[in-house]
């Protein structure tokens, strides 16, 4: 078993997280928020803040240095709302004081006159025409769109026996992230500014950060502290906060703090992206798809964060696992006034997974097939083309072996034969189970540059300092960093002294997201130690076969040769077509099922989760007890999506600001679990190793709504499938047999 | 703030009429709701130091719950498992461990609130409230303590010391329900508790209605009455007299009204079984 290298400080209590910062002469910053999510900015009325005891200054759109605007794919998203508010989370100041009570008094204090402009709180109508534009320098409300056009759906429709339309709605969901957003910012005497902070991506922070202050890059130091938890959501929102403290600390010359509260964090945060799908589909009597239309419109709120990139990826992935040899997508993401969406664990394939893995289980309803042989009939094979013209023959299909070992281990057949169908048991009661399963294409792909890289340093005293350009996000990337180096060394993983990111010393590697740290971090670090190990080759054979790690190290030392590497990794080439939606999108993909079995209580429409099994291939699993973490918790985060979580807005406005009224899973309803490794060892990844952060949080939602079909007869259509819907589908019910 | 510890309970009343603080007992309502509200008082009197109200006692055959006594505290008392095993449970259901261990049945009681999870208990209990300040000691029962959504029958100068609850009779079958969002931190979407002594009922809900209530129409007609699945289903009619569900962020109207039934519906399953 393989220790967490960050375990012991995380229980003793030793990790230093943003808020343990504390120094000299430091003073605190809050948040003033949008008064309403869409309204002109009168006035701002400081003059009754700023007299309140302790008030350092009160900070506005007008002290930005440097660009108003910022983001990462489109710089439409102001580091402080200016004349418009756009969504509720938009800050209009920060109020900096020397105590926290000081900054929120004053907070209290200021006076916003606004006029409320008519606003949109649904992509349906800001896409009608004529619809007031939220980004007025836009030609209209839509952020993005990504066309897939393989073969003539018309002719696959003409060769079917059954054309079926059915349309599938997922929620806003808050990543819950157990750490609010924090960080300490100190400008330093030569005009720099070092920000150390919770960020998933410091790349990014540093980006905004230079931005935002008019300072080049390489004046600006992120350093990250222990991050408490991220999910994808420790991305825009910090890097921006980042980004204030930056300003506050540069005008003050004080270091600033910011520490959000939990109803800071999310009101402001960006959310997973509520998807509304629309699939059309026609498949023969013997059950082989012909053709599907897909048109998916994402809610992006206010801004544009990584939109784009939220939904090309499932239009990549739109078809599932099975081929229709004709196909046609559109994806929309659409401005609304609504909090604005951004990456979350899954980037988009939660949503379309449940849709497709649902339509998939309706179809084979239609004509009457077995919901499991169905999919066989149709899945990916070695070598099939898919529609976006990729042929898959660079790794292993291996979506018929996740399935098969999902299900046996499951006792699938035994089960399915067991499910209510909408004829409860002598109580009132349901039982059901339900599967389903994905591909997903590895990293980046066509989104961005795939680029990583790490450093190796040997000291004299034979310790390696390794540091690489990912970040930990609490996922156990260094543990797994420090554990591909020391083996690759020869060295115990004690050898290591871990440094985390720092972006002064490392080079952009891009961000952490998409899965992709094992893999590009890992590869880095092996190039890293090929360098060193090439160095180190001629000195030990000198110095004989039986020298240890530290004898050549003192050798090398003494004979000047230093023992240090960068060490790089680029990802293999990607390509895309953006009319058409062709392309090789990803240079390698991952396969998983997950099954779960359920009750339901029929009178209350209540849920038990009574068991969930993932089976997922990730390559090779370079620890298999983390692994497995990351499928249990992927799986119960998958389960909140399916059942229980949803931000609520009212007007634009969230209801739920605080975890009494967003309800995550609790350890009490975390059912028992079983965790499925296969190991397909891909060429592309260290040791093999493929991705798994994501695959495992993207299946959970359809599987459940599958066995809720197999238990009650109904089908649910919209996440989260609540207790309240579910009783009242129940009392309208008819029986699958019906 | 001035936070204050009460040495013993005359100290706190003192301290009560004195400084005009609210109590602070275990502060799992009250520092969420000063949170929320930005509104901080000057002060506030800690009782949790109070040992004279964290007693449990049987006397004269009445239970006395001392106000200061946590959730966890309840739940373990064996008098209270022995006699009023409904208020074990429900005990039991609030938020979870780390609340149970602060929370007391005392703040559960004040705090007032329609969905507090001991409170139907008391009521089908026909609890008293004891009362005290330097002025002296009220008495009060359970069914005249709440006039309204979070409106009681309590003086500013007053501290809720205890709770009363008669002895119930050998063979009272009482059972509490709770449907929340999830097992564990969820404020009841509907809870309750049933009671049945020889032929007479006690029935109350909470969080269907602007305070606790009993259900009086049902039990009226459940009184005397051999308890069976026709009579209930007639029961089930005149449920939505006694109570008046609300839509809010935890659940609808609609739902609430429903799933007070099934739990009504569920005691008279579990009746049949005693
Ligand atoms: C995460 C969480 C989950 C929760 N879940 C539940 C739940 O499932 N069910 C439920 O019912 N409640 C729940 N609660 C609410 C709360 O825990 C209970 O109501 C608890 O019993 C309150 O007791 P306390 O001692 O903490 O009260 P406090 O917060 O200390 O006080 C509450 C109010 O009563 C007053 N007060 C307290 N004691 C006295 C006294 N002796 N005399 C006069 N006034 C007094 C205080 O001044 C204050 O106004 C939850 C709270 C949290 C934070």
């Amino acid at each position: 078993m393989v220790r967490r290298i960050d375990a012991i400080e995380k229980v003793t209590g030793a990790a230093i997280y943003a808020e343990d910062i504390f120094l000299p002469d430091m003073i605190y910053a809050v948040p003033l928020f949008a008064p309403h999510p869409h309204a002109k900015i009168i006035s701002i009325d400081t003059a009754k803040a700023k007299v309140v005891r302790g008030v350092v200054g009160i900070f506005t759109a007008s002290d930005v240095p440097g660009e108003l605007r910022t983001g990462g794919v489109v710089q439409d998203h102001y580091i402080f709302a200016k004349d418009v508010t756009r969504y509720s989370g938009d800050v209009v100041a920060m109020i900096a004081a020397e105590t926290l009570e000081a900054a929120r008094e004053a907070r209290d204090k200021v006076d916003i006159k606004f006029e409320p402009l008519p606003a949109l709180f649904s992509p349906v109508d800001a896409m009608k025409p004529g619809a007031p534009k939220i980004h007025p320098e836009r030609e209209n409300n839509i952020c993005c769109h990504y066309p897939v056009r393989h073969g003539d759906t018309d002719a696959g429709f003409k060769k079917s026996d059954k054309i079926i339309e059915r349309e599938y709605k997922t929620q806003h969901v808050e990543h819950a992230y157990l750490e609010p957003e924090g960080c300490v910012a100190i400008a330093n005497a030569d005009g720099s500014v070092t920000v150390r902070g919770g960020m998933q991506h410091p790349f990014t922070a540093q980006k905004f950060t230079a931005r935002a202050t008019g300072l080049p890059v390489n004046k600006v130091q992120i350093i990250q502290t222990t991050l408490g938890g991220g999910f994808g959501g420790k991305d825009d929102t910090i890097s921006i906060i980042c980004a204030r403290a930056a300003i506050i600390t540069l005008k003050t010359k004080r270091p600033v703090k910011i520490i959000y509260t939990r109803e800071e964090s999310v009101r402001e945060s960006y959310k997973r992206h509520p998807f509304h799908v629309k699939f059309k589909a026609g498949v023969t009597k013997d059950g082989k798809l012909q053709a599907l239309e897909a048109n998916i419109v994402a809610d992006a709120g206010a801004y544009c964060s990584t939109s784009p990139f939220v939904i090309w990826r499932p239009t990549v992935q739109c078809t599932g696992p099975y081929i229709y040899p004709n196909v046609k997508c559109d994806s929309y993401a659409v401005y609304t006034n609504n909090t604005f969406t951004g990456a979350m664990r899954g980037f988009g394939s939660p949503q379309i997974n449940f849709a497709i893995e649902s339509f998939i289980d309706e179809l084979a309803a239609e004509i009457n097939a077995d919901p499991i042989e169905f999919r066989r009939k149709n899945f990916f094979t070695q070598g099939c083309t898919t529609h976006t013209g990729q042929k898959f023959d660079n790794h292993k299909v291996a979506i018929a072996e996740v399935v098969n070992a999902a299900l046996e281990k499951f006792d699938w057949n035994e089960k399915f034969g067991k499910c209510s169908r909408g004829a409860p048991d002598a109580n009132g009661n349901y039982y059901g189970i339900g599967m389903a399963c994905s591909y997903r294409g590895v990293s980046l792909g066509h989104e961005g540059k795939d680029f990583c890289a790490a450093i190796i340093k040997i000291t004299p005293d034979a310790k390696v300092e390794l540091e690489v350009g990912v970040a930990e996000n609490c996922q156990g990337l260094k543990t797994v960093m420090a554990n591909i180096c020391a083996k690759e060394l020869g060295v115990e993983v004690e050898k290591i002294i871990y440094k985390d990111v720092d972006t002064l010393s490392v080079p952009d590697s891009c961000p952490t997201v998409a899965s992709r740290g094992t893999l590009v971090g890992g590869n880095a670090v092996i190039d890293a130690v090929r360098q060193i190990k090439e160095k180190m080759a001629p000195v030990a054979k000198n110095i004989g076969a039986h020298s240890s790690f530290e004898d050549i190290v003192s050798a090398c030392h003494s004979m000047n040769i230093e023992l240090h590497a960068l060490g790089t990794w680029q990802g293999p080439p990607v390509s895309w077509e953006e009319t058409t939606g062709q392309g090789n999108a990803y240079f390698t993909y991952v396969y998983g099922c997950q099954v779960v079995e359920l009750e339901v209580e029929g009178k209350s429409g209540k849920v038990r989760v009574k068991k969930m099994l993932g089976a997922h291939d990730m390559g090779k699993a370079i620890n298999p007890e983390m692994a497995k973490g990351q499928i249990f918790g992927g799986m119960v985060m998958g389960m909140g999506f399916g059942l229980k979580e949803e931000i609520i807005h009212k007007e634009g406005v969230i209801q739920n600001l605080n975890f009494d009224k967003y309800r995550i899973v609790t350890s009490a309803e975390v059912p028992e679990m079983e965790a499925l490794i296969v190991e397909n060892r891909d060429p592309a990844g260290p040791w093999g190793a493929k991705a798994l952060g994501e695959p495992v949080n993207e299946l959970m939602g359809g599987a459940i709504a599958n066995a809720l079909y197999y238990a009650t007869g109904v089908r649910f259509r919209e996440t989260p499938i609540k207790a309240e819907t579910i009783r009242t589908a129940l009392s309208l019910r008819r029986s699958i047999s019906d | 703030m001035e936070i204050i510890k009460a040495k013993n309970l005359k100290d706190a009343l003192k301290l009560r009429t004195e400084k005009k603080f609210p109590i602070l007992a275990g502060g799992t309502d009250i520092l969420v709701q000063m949170r929320a509200s930005r509104n901080f008082p000057k002060g506030m009197i800690c009782i949790s130091g109070v040992r004279e109200l964290k007693k449990i006692s049987l006397k004269n055959n009445k239970i006395e719950i001392g106000a200061g006594a946590t959730h966890s505290e309840v739940a373990l008392n064996k008098l209270v498992q022995k006699y009023l095993p409904a208020l074990t449970d429900a005990c039991k259901t609030v938020g979870a461990r780390q609340i149970q261990n602060r929370g007391t049945i005392g703040g559960n009681v004040m705090n007032a609130s329609p969905a507090g999870d001991t409170l139907p208990v008391l009521l089908a209990f026909d609890a008293e409230v004891v009362l005290q300040s330097v002025r002296g000691k009220r008495i009060v029962p359970f069914t005249k303590f709440y006039k309204g959504y979070r409106s009681i029958d309590a003086r500013s100068d007053e501290i809720l010391t205890a709770i009363i609850i008669k002895k119930p009779a050998p063979k009272t079958h009482a059972v509490f329900m709770k449907i929340g969002t999830r097992r564990a931190q969820a404020i009841s979407k509907v809870c309750a508790c049933f009671v049945r002594a020889g032929d007479k009922f006690a029935i109350a809900y909470g969080s269907v209605a602007a305070t606790p209530v009993r259900c009086k129409r049902v039990e009226e007609f459940l009184n005397g009455k051999k308890i069976s699945a026709a009579i209930v289903a007639e029961a089930l009619e005149l449920l939505n007299e006694d109570i008046q569900p609300i839509e809010d962020i935890r659940s609808s109207a609609e739902y609430r009204s429903h799933v007070s039934k099934v739990l009504l519906d569920r005691f008279q399953r579990i009746l049949a079984t005693f």
